[in-house]
Order: structure tokens, then sequence, then C-alpha cells
């Protein structure tokens, strides 16, 4: 008789702890998630086009992502050891300039993403550059031999 | 209250899954509209861009931007290596045997004496083969891959381009009836 | 007679025998059944497997799947690689080995209602993948008219990590299969027996070490050939093989309570159901295109929908089971709010909350494509900022909860067990933070925590030791967690000394870099049987003038058939750290860019992440009490 009322007790306590435990994780995790929200929201990079350059739906100084074809061949400034470069949808073009080592698959008529910030005189300076994978191109409709589909190489300045 | 929160990961679930659902269900209608997000292909509606590409065969006259006018053609964008171009390929020849509509060949980022081989062993269903061993045609023409299939009309305004192989039910839905505007 | 319609035959045979097993089941055939029939399925997926794998090698290019992806010239080993490299050979490799462990599992278990239920969920979810493959992704694809030669002979994707990577992965995810099925199961009998969990548990830990070992291998490969010297991109394709990772990090603790106290059964089935779920989403979002089409233009919404398809039925399935069952899991004993239960139980929460971010962050793009139909991606700054807080904050448990006594402790009595431990770690830190000065407060609190972990687990090891007749195999907690101490330690001193240099360097030239004497000889072409290289020579030596010089030979690649350029790094390994140096472009006639890296205690990560993984391949290896 003891021993059940004295189980009892302890369930009771524990059942109290339980609760407490609860309120406990439901408020951390609460405060956790608005943490979490707004570091994530701060870093959300947006992604243009070309066209949307031109059009102006692309902001200037903050940091953002551009996608285009490569236009033409590389040129770079002898005194500042720049890369520069253009990137365009076939509509309109973008000039971008990096200063870091070009990756490999760097050529005309490859697909780049460019990630930097838009100057005002529409250049857009480039901190990061992703190509894609280049493979030998397999239509939707038949199969696809990449082992990872989209798999990007990234290059830093 | 126990029951209830066990309702939860089945409901995220439900809501990832509806989300997936729609954006599959964009994604193939951008695919099947070929607008494809990255390269929108602006050239449908503009004039063919500026080529000139030597021919597969040496001596031969190459071809010109300027020769696909007059008719609606095809330019049809292959290579030997490509596996399926060979799976569009039965049905170009039918389209060249059945003189249906003029198709025009650009070997790319192939070797002049591959290419000849391959039509050769296969069957040579264009009127004229180009060869762009460097690619250049990536850009003026937006080519990412072979094949690729241009419908142009007579005045050399690019109505259509396909990404993929060619099949009959393609030309049958998307391109016949461009033409018959 | 082309290899495909064998191929598809076994296929076929395959389906037949899981549709069976998934529905003709009926109660009275217990003995052989089982057995024979996992038995069964397991040789008709063996043959399908081996003929992809056998085309491969004779390059039999009547089968479509080896005409796009192999060639004559390629090396035989990367042939055979190649089979699974691709998307059809890996789905047929994912599903055989589905039909490995199920095989497996069978035979390792007496006849029972459970072990019925378990092989009948296992069949029925690889009859939704040969449904999928056989009608959607099917690799025996007959050409009538085969090409002479195939076309999948890219040079980049020709090297043994990649060809080990999918495999390990692989064998994590299937072993996973297991875990769902016993959640399914024991909901279905509305029970979780502690015999169960203990079966379940060597299943886990084996698909768990494996799990670890691929996504290791991965970073490693990225590491070492992507050519600029980081490690972990928070790419789509990283994550979605962090994240079942995650959740079955969770699990392994999880069922420890659940078969030694009758608890959190409620969270063991969830985990269990969510692991492999991700393994599945994983799939689904790599292979699909939702997540890349911003990038790629080879995504394939056909293949994504059936894919969907196939998860709605195995996840969705289970979860609606999980809803209406789980309140039935009776539980067994009690636990007070300091208790090992506890700790465990705050260890789930650190893991789903981690596993939530980075789902977050990776879904989102989809989501605000949908939504505001805006594109954009999620900066990895986002990623480190939160998911490594976290972490450090669980490892931190992670040293304490194994001391704690079930269903109850002191609090008081506690700490005082941790005496000599926490002296020890905050000397050894206070001079690691007096050393290195320049580090951020996150990564001398990474510092703090792994030292922290590891010492304490030493400590572990140490009470186990000294007690009579205690073996290697009993101490696999320790192992793993000294792993798990090691790869944060490492990472941040890998991240916070991390330094780079990127310069013009001339012929003859010798540069200071850290503790490093560089000097560039030059380069010179070199040929090989598919590319054309420049090749540099660098010296490097250490500036306390203690050793000689060693050679260093960077590359860049240009393979003209492929027109595609590799850059190929040069290593220097110094016990843990990493000199790393890459050639740019050349700048005039006898200079070139450069970049040179300089990453310290990065093999670390590698080394702890084998230790990670020996943990759980210990565990279930070990000698049991007779």
């Amino acid at each position: 008789m003891k021993k059940e009322s004295k189980t009892k007790t302890r369930n009771n306590e524990y059942l109290k702890q339980r609760m407490i435990m609860v309120a406990f994780g439901f408020i951390s995790i609460s405060t956790a998630v608005v943490i979490i929200l707004t570091i994530f929201n701060d870093n959300i990079v947006f992604f243009y086009t070309p066209t949307d350059v031109a059009s102006g739906k692309a902001p200037r100084g903050e940091f953002i992502r551009i996608g285009g074809l490569v236009k033409d061949d590389l040129k770079k400034d002898t005194d500042t050891n720049v890369n520069i470069f253009t990137l365009t949808d076939n509509a309109y073009d973008v000039i971008v300039n990096f200063s870091g080592i070009m990756p490999d698959l760097f050529r005309k008529g490859q697909g780049i993403v460019a990630e930097g910030k838009l100057l005002e005189e529409n250049i857009f300076v480039a901190s990061n550059l992703l190509a894609k994978h280049d493979e030998n191109y397999m239509p939707p409709e038949v199969a696809d031999s990449l082992k990872k589909s989209g798999y990007w190489k990234e290059n830093r300045e | 209250m126990n029951k209830l929160i066990n309702f939860i990961p089945v409901t995220i679930f439900t809501i990832f899954i509806v989300y997936m659902a729609i954006k599959l269900d964009e994604d193939k209608r951008n695919i099947f509209e070929n607008k494809n997000y990255f390269e929108q292909n602006k050239l449908v509606g503009q004039s063919l861009p500026k080529f000139n590409l030597p021919s597969i065969h040496k001596g031969y006259l190459g071809l010109n931007y300027n020769d696909i006018k007059g008719r609606y053609s095809l330019i049809n964008i292959f290579a030997s290596w490509c596996v399926a171009c060979k799976i569009e390929h039965p049905f170009l020849m039918s389209l060249k045997e059945n003189k249906i509509i003029t198709v025009y060949g650009i070997a790319w980022k192939d070797k002049p004496e591959n290419t000849i081989k391959w039509l050769s062993d296969n069957g040579d269903p264009y009127n004229k083969v180009a060869q762009d061993y460097e690619g250049e045609t990536v850009i003026s023409l937006g080519i990412t891959g072979a094949p690729e299939t241009f419908l142009v009309d007579e005045m050399g305004i690019i109505k259509y381009h396909h990404i993929g192989p060619l099949s009959e039910k393609i030309f049958n839905q998307k391109i016949v009836p461009l033409i018959q505007k | 007679m082309s290899l495909g319609y064998i191929g598809n035959f076994t296929l076929f045979i395959a389906a037949i025998i899981s549709i069976y097993g998934s529905f003709f089941l009926s109660n009275k055939n217990f003995s052989q059944r089982l057995n024979l029939l996992a038995l069964s399925l397991f040789i008709s997926l063996f043959l399908s497997f081996s003929t992809l794998i056998y085309a491969y090698v004779v390059s039999d290019f009547s089968v479509l799947n080896v005409a796009l992806n192999s060639h004559i010239s390629k090396p035989l080993i990367y042939k055979i690689s190649g089979a699974w490299a691709n998307h059809e050979g890996s789905m047929l490799l994912f599903v055989f080995l589905l039909s490995v462990f199920t095989f497996l599992f069978s035979y390792r278990n007496k006849n029972s209602e459970f072990k019925k239920l378990i092989i009948k969920s296992q069949n029925t979810i690889i009859l939704l993948f040969l449904v999928y493959i056989l009608f959607a992704s099917n690799p025996f694809i007959v050409l009538e008219n085969p090409p002479e030669n195939g076309q999948g002979l890219n040079p980049l994707l020709q090297d043994i990590g990649l060809a080990l990577h999918p495999p390990l992965l692989y064998i994590g995810y299937c072993g996973f299969s297991l875990a769902l099925s016993f959640a399914v199961a024991s909901l279905w009998q509305r029970e979780i027996k502690k015999s169960h969990a203990e079966t379940i548990r060597n299943w886990l830990l084996t698909s768990w070490g494996f799990l670890t070992l691929g996504i290791g291998l991965g970073s490693w490969w990225a590491y070492r050939e992507l050519g600029w010297g980081g490690f972990w991109f928070w790419d789509p394709v990283e994550n979605s093989s962090l994240l079942p990772w995650l959740t079955a990090t969770a699990l392994i603790h999880s069922i420890i309570v659940t078969q030694k106290r009758g608890t959190l059964k409620g969270w063991t089935c969830l985990l269990s159901i969510l692991t492999f779920s991700f393994c599945i989403i994983g799939f689904f979002l790599v292979r699909s295109g939702v997540l890349t089409s911003v990038h790629s233009f080879a995504s394939d919404p056909g293949r994504g929908v059936f894919l969907l398809l196939i998860i709605t039925t195995i996840t969705g399935g289970s979860l609606i089971l999980y809803s209406l069952r789980s309140i039935d899991l009776y539980r067994e004993s009690e636990f007070s709010a300091h208790s090992k239960e506890a700790y465990l139980l705050l260890n789930n929460i650190f893991m789903l909350t981690l596993c939530g971010t980075v789902f977050l962050g990776t879904i989102y793009p989809v989501i605000s494509q949908i939504v505001l139909d805006k594109n954009l991606s999620v900066g990895s700054p986002y990623f480190n900022t939160v998911f490594n807080p976290i972490a450090i904050i669980a490892l931190f448990f992670a040293a304490i909860a194994p001391s704690i006594k079930w269903e109850s402790d002191s609090f008081r009595k506690s700490i005082l067990r941790f005496k000599y431990s926490a002296v020890l770690t905050l000397i050894i830190t206070a001079i690691i933070i007096l050393v290195f000065n320049s580090l951020s407060i996150i990564e001398h609190s990474a510092i703090f925590i792994a030292i922290w972990l590891i010492i304490n687990s030493l400590h572990s090891f140490y009470l186990k030791i000294s007690k009579i007749g205690c073996d290697i195999s009993l101490l696999s907690m320790e192992i793993a967690h000294i792993g798990a101490g090691l790869i944060c330690i490492s990472i941040a001193f890998a991240v916070g000394l991390y330094e780079e240099r990127t310069t013009v360097i001339k012929k003859g030239e010798e540069i200071q870099f850290t503790d490093y004497f560089i000097k560039y000889n030059g380069e010179k072409i070199i040929k090989s049987d598919n590319y054309v290289a420049r090749k540099a020579e660098f010296f490097i030596k250490n500036s306390d003038n203690s050793s000689s010089y060693r050679a260093l030979y960077p590359e860049v690649r240009y393979f003209p058939v492929e027109k595609n350029r590799t850059t190929e790094s040069a290593l220097l390994t110094n016990y843990l750290s990493d000199i790393y140096i890459v050639i740019g472009d050349i700048v005039d006639n006898d200079s070139t860019t450069i970049r040179i890296y300089y990453r310290p205690m990065i093999n670390g990560i590698w080394l702890g992440c084998i230790l990670i993984a020996s943990g759980g391949f210990l565990f279930v290896l070990r000698r049991r009490k007779v």
C-alpha cells in the first residue's frame, strides 16, 4: 500500500516536472524560431536576369545574384588584374567585374551566376562566380547523366 | 491535446507536398512552352542571327544565314557523339523521304570526319550540312546542347525552338500549326 | 539479343515478387515463406543490377543507359561506377540495396508477426520504387539501332571519390528503410517491445555509420577537387544527405531510451519515419529539378511527379498511421526533469531543430518561387549562423548525458561528477584561447565545447576500462563522441585560422605564407592521353628551417575533346593541416597568378567522421554477453 502511494506521488512529481519541461521547451523553441527567422530574412539573396537589370528591377548596392550566358571572350584590366566579361540573356547585357581566379568552366556561352553588388554605372562587381558543371547535354526527355543535377562549382575571389 | 500534437508532422508534410506539386506543375508547363527560366529564348520572333559556317565536306559551300530563306525550313543541331540525335534521326529521314520540309543540319562540336561517317552510316536527312566545330553558334542561336531544332520561316524569322529529340508528335502539334498559319 | 531485355525481365520478376510480398502474405503463411520471399527478391534484383553492370563492362550500347553514360575508352573501373553515376542506374542500385537489407533482416530474425509486418512494409516500399523504375526511370531501355560508341566520357566524372560516394550514402539510406518499417510495424501492432527496439538498433547504427562515411567522403572530395579549399557549401545536394543524418542521430539516441526504459516511443517512431522520409525526399529534391530550376536546364518534372507520389504514399501513409496510433504506444516508465531520458529527449529536440533550419533554408527558394514569384537563394551565412551555435550547445550536453542516471538524478550530485573534467577543460581552453587570440567568440566556444566533450568521453573511457574485462567494442559511444568533438575543434581551427592569398608570382620568386616559404620554379606543358596540362613546380619548406624543400605540382588541365578545363590543386599535408596551392591565369611569360590556402586541422574533420562511423560499427560488432 505504502509502496503504491509512493510510486503515485513520484509519478505525480514527474508529471509536474514534465509540464514545466514542456512549458520551458515551448518558450525556448518559440524564441529560437523568432531568432532563426530573423537571421533567415537577412540572408536571402535575390536573383535577377540582365533584362531585370536593364529595366531597373534589380536594386543597386544590395548583395544579389545575376545569371546569364557569357557573351564574349574574357578581358582583363592589366593594372588592377580585374577580369571583365559580359553576361547576356540574349536580350540585354550586364558587364561583370571579378577579381578572383576565373572558374574552370568559364567560356563563351557558359551559364554563369554571379554574386555581388550592382553599381551605379550598371556594372556588376562579383565576389563569387558559380558555373554550371558542363556535361554533354542531356535533353530532359531522354535521360539525366549528371551525377548530381545542378551541381555547382563555386569560385570566390 | 497529445492527440492533436501528433497530427502536426502529417500536416507539415501535406503542406510540403502541395508546394512541391505546384512547383512541378509550373516547371512542367514552362518546359512544354519552352520557357526555360534561365535561358529564355528571346530568339523566337527574331531574325535568324548572322552566321556563316563551313560545310563538313572540304571545298563545298557552307551554310550562310541568308541561304535559309524563301520557304519554311528546319535547322537541326546534331552530332555524331549525340545519342539522342540517333533517336530523332529516323523521323528526320522520314521528313526528307516524304519531302515534307527542308532540313539544314549543323554538326555541333563534332569533327567533320566523324560527322561524315555518321551520316554515311545512318543516312543523311539534310539538304546541307555545316560544321560548327568550336560551338560558335552557342551564343548566336542560344544552343545549349544537341539535339535542338529551329523552325525558320520564308523571311528568315525564327518561329519555334525545340530542345531535345524531335518527334512526329511534337512536329505535328507544335510545328505544323505554325506553318499553316 | 540486348542485355536490356534480360534486365527488364529481372525487374519484372522482382515486381511480381514484391506484389506478392506486399499484399498476399496471409496470416497462415509463416515458416519458410518469409525468408524465401526475401531471398527471391534479393536474387532477382541482384541479377538485375549485375546485368546493368555487365552491360557497362562489355559496353553494350544497345542499352540506352550505357550509350548515354559510358564510352569504349573509359577505364574499366569508371565504366562500372558509371552504372550508378546516372539517375536510372542509381535508382536500381537503391532498390537493390533495399532488397539486400530486407534479405539480411529476414535471415537474422526468427519468424514472428512483427517480422512479417516488416517484410510486408519493405516489399511495399520496393514495389513502389520498382513501378517507378519500370515505367518512368528504366535503365534497360533498348535502342533498336545502337550507336557505335557512347557519349559518356566526361573526365570530370571519372573520380574515385565520386564513384564511392553514392553506394556509401545509399547503404545508409536503404538501411533506414528498416527503421521506417519498424515504426510502421510497431504502430500497427500498437506496441514497441523492448526486444524489437534492440533488434532495430543494430541496423540503425550500421546505416548511420555508412551515412556518416558517405557524407564525410562527399565533403572530402569537394574539398580536394573543387579547388578553393571549402569543404561544405550548404547546397541542396549536401543538405539533402545531412537532413536524414540529423534525424538518424536523434534516432539512435532515442531508441536507447525506448529499449532500456520503454519511453520516448512516440519520438522513436516519428524519428524512424522522418529519417527514411528525408532520404527519399532528398532524392526528389535533387533529381526532380524543383530546387535547381534556377541553375539547370535539365530538370525533369515528369520524374519528379512520380517520386512525389511515392513519397506521399510512403511518408504520408506512415505519418497518418503515426497520428492515429502513436497515442496507443504505452509509456512504460516515467522520468524526472533531470534524468538521462530528459537529456536524450533534449537531444531529440536539438537535432530536429537543426533539421528544421536546414530544411527551411533548402526548401525556401521553391516556396518563394511559388508564393512570391521571386527567384532567390538562401545565403550560406544563414546556415552557419543558425546551425553552428545549436550544434555546439547540443555537443555540450552530449558530454554530460552519459553520466546522468536513468529516471532521476540529483542535480547537485551530478554537477560534482564533472569537477575534474571542468577544471581540466577550462585550463586547456584558456591556454588555447591565449595562444590563438585571433579567433572569434563562436570559435572559442566551439573549442571549449569540443575539449569538454573529448575530456569527458576520455574520462568515461577510463572509468569503463578500469572495470575488469572491458573491451573496445563497449566504448563505441566514447569513440563516436570523441569523433564529434574532433570534428568540432577541427572546424573551429580550419575556419578560424584559415588564411588565403591570391598573388602574381614570378619564376624564381619566393614568398612567405604563414609559416612557409614557397618558391615558384616555373611551369611546363605536359601531355597525357586525353589532356594537355600546364604543370607548375613549387618548392615549399617550413620557415623554421627544420625540414627541406618539398615539391608541389598544381596543374591546369585542358581536355580538347570535351572542351573542358580542370584545375588540379596541390596539397601539402602537415599532420592535420593542409597547404593548398592552385594556379590561375598566366600573367606574362614567366609569371602566373596563384592562390594559396592554409587550412589548419582540416584533416581532423575526416578523421572525426571515421571515428564517428567506427563508433557506430563497433557497437554492432560488440561481443555480446553469453
